[in-house]
């Protein structure tokens, strides 16, 4: 049972980052390459806030408004500079921001990391945090498809295929890739709280390019704006490393390999995929 | 005046597009803009509604200076725009294409658009709109499918949506047939006189053109070399010379 509620956590932890992946990056075309620093940074504040003495819900909380602060922070970002230096400095931010949890030990205690974190009492039990996460999970997708019910995500879906015309019609494209940015950040936030309180320890490479890439698969597996790729999506990132654990592999070897497996994945999903997946403009 | 422009200069890096133009769009009126190609008639357009930035002069539009305005900013003023390759949202259905207009161009709260009364009153506003333009048929259709005069009209019937006060239209018949071009003249004609809209149409069919409009700007190489009616326009000897650009000025 307790490896079943284990998937269960990480289905609605994935997502949950995979909600926020899919609203900026295959609806909004916006290569928000950073979300494993702000995954990292929300991580953070959350355990330094609970060291600090807050009760998890309150730590939660405070992680959520810095998460709040890194999406304004990327947003303001994306409407300074281009959507290629934006990506880029999105891959920078991951480096950048590792190195920094790396160096500075008093406060995220350098490469030995953070241990002891606690999830709140409700959900101290495996099956109770199981099915938590199942329900946030739920939540999020079912308002993910009232969202792209209504003018938003329609406008959303036309900022990636043309914000000449969008513009055009009066609807201020920076606005809405600003709100996209912020709203992704708050889920990949969310996703990262979670996920803290699931291992209950906090290392610099908690968030990196392994995450971006499982991200930018549920991503990339569901760039139509339909909810069910996201949750066919997240289901395909979550089970295909499990057959590796019935492999009778070194346990050095295991995670090597689902580096590898997840990256010639991605190579094949860009290779065959005929949809456009960054910002293009037909006019102008 | 609806729109006001003032010494309007365009540079692109040491070329320049635009020098000096000025001119005046009268409520309701339709105004033509000609000249040959690459001498500044799509730029001007892009520089009224404010996707190229002009290095001098001043735009005013229903009495308020523009000039720095974002694109979106001026069309919720009221400049509606259509480009040379139709902007509609080819990936959306033309369902959707329209209901992205009208919802932008409604004033209600959001909870309201949940309601069902409103989603019936938008279903009949949507169907009453593609009726008029014969595009019911493809309700549900990708826009991308449609054919080029097709993607014209959807584009127009978003103009009309928008409520613009001032439309801003791009070659409306690149690449339409003969029989089409008559249903974009009328829907056209339709936009600009039944809701008193001004209008400023680009076109290289000039029978087309003097049929719409009651003013022509004639643009040679980023000059406004001349303007009047289509009658005194036509009569100028040397419009041929400067049109199919065989002598200058």
């Amino acid at each position: 049972m307790g490896y079943f509620f284990t998937l269960l956590a990480r289905f609605g932890i994935v997502l949950s980052m995979g909600t926020g992946m899919h609203l900026v990056f295959s609806l909004g075309g916006i290569f928000f390459l950073g979300m494993p620093t702000v995954v990292s940074l929300t991580a953070y504040a959350l355990a330094i806030a609970e060291k600090a003495g807050y009760a998890p819900l309150w730590a939660a909380a405070i992680a959520l408004l810095v998460n709040l602060c890194a999406g304004l922070l990327f947003a303001i970002l994306y409407l300074r500079v281009s959507a290629d230096s934006f990506a880029v400095l999105g891959l920078a931010s991951i480096l950048a921001f590792e190195a920094l949890t790396r160096s500075w030990s008093e406060l995220t205690n350098g490469v030995l990391g953070l241990a002891g974190i606690v999830r709140p009492e409700l959900l101290a039990a495996e099956w109770s945090f199981g099915l938590f996460n199942l329900t946030l999970g739920i939540l999020i997708v079912a308002g993910e498809y009232v969202l792209l019910q209504t003018f938003w995500g329609r406008a959303l879906r036309a900022l990636k295929e043309n914000p000449v015309s969008l513009e055009a019609l009066g609807i201020s494209s920076d606005r809405l890739a600003r709100n996209t940015i912020i709203l992704s950040s708050l889920l990949f936030g969310i996703g990262s709280i979670v996920m803290v309180w699931q291992i209950q320890f906090l290392e610099p490479s908690f968030a990196g390019l392994m995450l971006l890439i499982e991200m930018l698969t549920v991503g990339i597996l569901a760039l139509k704006p339909e909810v069910k790729r996201v949750v066919g999506g997240a289901i395909f990132v979550i089970a295909l490393p499990e057959f590796l654990r019935f492999l009778d592999l070194p346990v050095t070897l295991f995670g090597h390999l689902r580096v590898l497996l997840y990256s010639i994945l991605l190579i094949v999903l860009i290779r065959f995929l005929n949809t456009k997946i960054s910002i293009t403009s037909r006019c102008l | 005046m609806t729109l006001t422009l003032e010494n309007i200069v365009v540079q692109f890096d040491h070329s320049v597009i635009l020098e000096g133009v000025s001119f005046e769009v009268a409520p309701g009126e339709i105004v033509g803009l000609i000249g040959q190609n690459g001498c500044g008639k799509t730029t001007l357009l892009n520089t009224i509604s404010g996707f190229v930035p002009q290095q001098a002069g001043s735009i005013v539009f229903q009495d308020e200076d523009i000039t720095r305005w974002s694109p979106s900013q001026r069309a919720r003023k009221g400049l509606g725009r259509s480009f040379q390759t139709p902007g509609v949202f080819r990936e959306m259905t033309v369902e959707e294409n329209v209901m992205i207009a009208l919802e932008n161009a409604e004033k209600y709260p959001w909870w309201w658009r949940f309601s069902k009364t409103h989603r019936h009153r938008s279903d009949r506003r949507i169907q009453d709109a593609l009726e008029s333009v014969g595009l019911e048929g493809h309700k549900h259709s990708l826009a991308g499918v449609l054919s080029g005069g097709q993607l014209r009209l959807l584009e127009l019937l978003r103009l009309e949506i928008s409520g613009g006060k001032l439309l801003l239209v791009d070659e409306p018949t690149a690449g339409v047939s003969p029989v089409m071009k008559q249903v974009l003249a009328k829907t056209l004609k339709k936009l600009a006189r039944e809701k008193e809209r001004s209008m400023i149409l680009v076109e290289h069919d000039l029978k087309f053109l003097f049929e719409l409009v009651d003013q022509v700007i004639v643009l040679v190489e980023g000059k406004v070399y001349m303007q009047g009616t289509p009658e005194e326009v036509i009569k100028d000897p040397k419009l041929k010379e400067v049109y199919f650009g065989t002598t200058s000025r």
